[in-house]
């Protein structure tokens, strides 16, 4: 692997609706993380020695207990972060929008 | 055994009958607290094909939850529907995956006992979260192991696809874990554990599903594929029974049915209405709104008790204000105007609720933190809030009445209301309309809040009186312990009495008293309530017609006399057959 494409971001997003980060938003996101080889963490914001968890892992977003209005920071590393983190953010801020309804 | 003349000979066990009708199958029996796992330490040479055993079990479990899915309709059925992809999304979960590899690689242990320690690992993540709904997810976690750790060991216990019309058997199970096997085309059920009013036997009634709870050594004495009749009207269980048994309980099945069909249609239409002319209201117990219709047509005039926990429990996308306003708005609709009264969370630390852990490692939990205590609890008020809030944005939907469950104190009492006045200042603050004429009730399901009724009734729109609870705790018997059953009894006086003196209290400041618990249901004691001037009882639809058809034939002025003198009797034996004797005298007489 070349250095040179080691992308490393961080950025940071507010869980807009309502029931917050939970079951369906998260196994949504948790599926696109896996479609990424950059490794992928998230915490809470305000958290700041809180501990990352694993963006891949369902549970482990469950164990964020995110609600509506909490700020969660995610980072990604790897040669897709680029696109991780731009799918992604689709992903929290719009979980439902391939939803038939 | 080389004997095979030997017929196995016919043997009868004894429960509560929670729902009734008669079901003759094949016992399917899970057992899935005993499951047992052995924990070994695997040589070097092994590990990859311990890991590649957890991802054959991991493949079969998904397997398993396709087949399921594929049984139900995901429009009518969008909850389990949603359940069977969460739990798919975390059976192939990385962390679970890599923690199991973890334990296997690095102290070579057996497949199983790493995948448990896994679990158990991740379980603890969550019973720190703050938020209860995030804390329950704990239950997802655990089903999805215990799924995973059957696949295993190869005993395919919960959710395993069932051979249709198999009899369930176990000692105790979720609501929700009911539900699925009722998609799985279970028949009836029987339980070692749970009792006429546990969340099961409530989900037993809705899918009108024999069920019998309560049957003491149960899980020890039916054997997997055992031949089974059961009567979920006697509560009587025959194992081995012999043909002349089934064919004798088939014709009964089949009259029973024909009776109850009769008895529904010459009701239909009519009026509650004594011979002299008082006007009964019969209401229906419900969970979900979509129970109203089936409820109307029994004849219920409207639902005296809507219990919202069930909503909670099937609904495991976290429950938002939204929700609420939208099942409260569906059953307005549905109502077309007929009253409904919505009871607010009712929680206790019961199977369904483990994972909320303030509710959990209680001494003493039916005397604890539970209902409205954990509703004004730190814990759990900001469910209740939402609760509150969702009833209240509905309000311009129709009618609106909030009953509180087990107020026993004046304190309580006016804290509910100052939270609801709160709550509507806040969204009057929001700019959101709300009815003004929000009725406030509370369920009198102590005998503290009975004692000090009249102290209540100024702060009160209504009363409903939650026998379950008033029994219970009143006779201080605890109706799930086998050993103290028989003492659980609403005939007894001590319970009549004090239903009296409400009735009375609340009669002289008009304050309408009904009673929504089982005994409204009981055709002998729902007259009883009558005769002591109850005049709204709410019950399981299906009780309806039977106990209107009573209703009609009895003259209310005699019903009182009578019901006031049986209630000085001094034991619920006497009063059990004063009653019975009374009405069937009654009946002939008409």
């Amino acid at each position: 692997m070349s250095k040179k494409n080691q992308e490393f971001i961080e950025k940071t997003f507010e869980i807009v609706h309502e029931g917050g980060f939970h079951v369906r938003p998260a196994t949504k996101f948790a599926q696109c993380a896996g479609e990424f080889k950059s490794q992928i963490e998230i915490r809470k914001d305000s958290d700041t020695f809180g501990e990352w968890v694993n963006g891949k892992s369902i549970m482990s977003l469950l164990t964020l207990a995110a609600t509506q209005g909490t700020k969660i920071r995610v980072r990604v590393s790897g040669d897709d972060a680029r696109d991780a983190i731009q799918v992604l953010a689709e992903v929290i801020l719009h979980p439902f929008s391939d939803d038939i309804e | 055994m080389s004997d095979t003349n030997s017929i196995p000979s016919q043997q009868i066990l004894r429960g509560v009958p929670v729902s009734s009708g008669i079901a003759i199958d094949s016992a399917y029996v899970i057992n899935d607290s005993d499951l047992i796992i052995s924990k070994e330490l695997i040589a070097e040479e092994n590990v990859a094909q311990e890991i590649k055993r957890f991802h054959e079990a991991i493949a079969l479990s998904i397997e398993q939850l396709d087949q399921i899915q594929k049984r139900i309709d995901p429009k009518k059925e969008s909850l389990l529907d949603n359940i069977i992809a969460s739990h798919q999304s975390m059976i192939q979960d990385v962390q679970l995956l890599e923690k199991t590899k973890q334990f296997i690689q690095e102290h070579n242990m057996n497949v199983e006992w790493a995948c448990q320690c896994a679990i158990e690992d991740i379980k603890q993540d969550f019973e720190s979260l703050e938020s209860i709904y995030f804390q329950e997810r704990m239950s997802d976690v655990e089903a999805v192991g215990k799924r995973i750790i059957n696949n295993i060991v190869g005993t395919q216990l919960v959710l395993d696809p069932l051979p249709t019309g198999s009899i369930l058997v176990g000692k105790d199970v979720s609501a929700i874990e009911l539900i699925q096997f009722f998609h799985m085309g279970i028949k009836a059920i029987l339980l070692e554990e749970g009792g006429a009013t546990s969340h099961c036997a409530i989900v037993a009634r809705k899918y009108k599903i024999p069920a019998i709870m309560g049957v003491q050594d149960l899980c020890q004495t039916i054997k997997m594929s055992d031949p089974i009749a059961l009567d979920g009207t006697t509560g009587e269980i025959i194992i081995h029974p012999t043909d002349a048994l089934c064919h004798s309980l088939l014709k009964k099945k089949e009259k029973q049915q024909i009776a109850f069909d009769r008895l529904c249609s010459s009701e239909r239409g009519l009026l509650a209405k004594t011979q002299d002319d008082v006007l009964i209201r019969l209401m229906a117990n419900v969970g979900l709104p979509n129970e109203i219709p089936l409820a109307l047509q029994y004849g219920a005039t409207g639902v005296g008790l809507f219990r919202t926990e069930f909503i909670y429990l099937v609904n495991r996308s976290t429950l938002s204000e939204s929700n609420h306003v939208e099942y409260v708005k569906k059953t307005f609709d549905l109502l077309k105007g007929a009253p409904v009264i919505f009871r607010t969370f009712d929680f206790a630390a019961d199977k369904n609720f483990v994972s909320i852990s303030s509710l959990k490692n209680q001494k003493n939990p039916a005397l604890g933190l539970r209902s409205i205590r954990f509703s004004l609890d730190d814990t759990g008020r900001d469910l209740f809030v939402t609760q509150l809030r969702g009833f209240l944005k509905a309000s311009i939907y129709g009618k609106l009445r909030i009953m509180f469950p087990m107020i026993s104190q004046v304190e309580e009492l006016l804290e509910v209301k100052n939270v609801v006045n709160q709550v509507k200042q806040d969204l009057i603050n929001e700019g959101v309309s709300i009815a003004e004429n929000v009725e406030i009730g509370i369920v009198l399901e102590t005998p503290s809040a009975a004692l000090i009724i009249e102290d209540m009734l100024d702060h009160l729109d209504f009363i409903s009186l939650g026998t379950n609870d008033l029994i219970q705790y009143t006779l201080a018997v605890d109706r799930g312990n086998h050993s103290v059953l028989p003492l659980y009894d609403g005939a007894h006086p001590a319970v009549l009495r004090l239903i009296q003196h409400v009735v009375t209290s609340a009669a002289s400041k008009k304050i309408p008293v009904s009673v929504c618990g089982e005994m409204a249901g009981d055709p002998d004691l729902a007259l009883l309530l009558i005769g002591l001037g109850v005049l709204e009882l709410s019950m399981d639809p299906y009780r309806i017609p039977e106990i209107k058809h009573r209703i009609r034939s009895i003259d209310f002025k005699e019903l009182n006399k009578e019901s006031e003198r049986l209630i000085k009797l001094a034991t619920a034996t006497e009063i059990r057959q004063g009653i019975k004797t009374y009405i069937h005298e009654a009946m002939t007489d008409v």
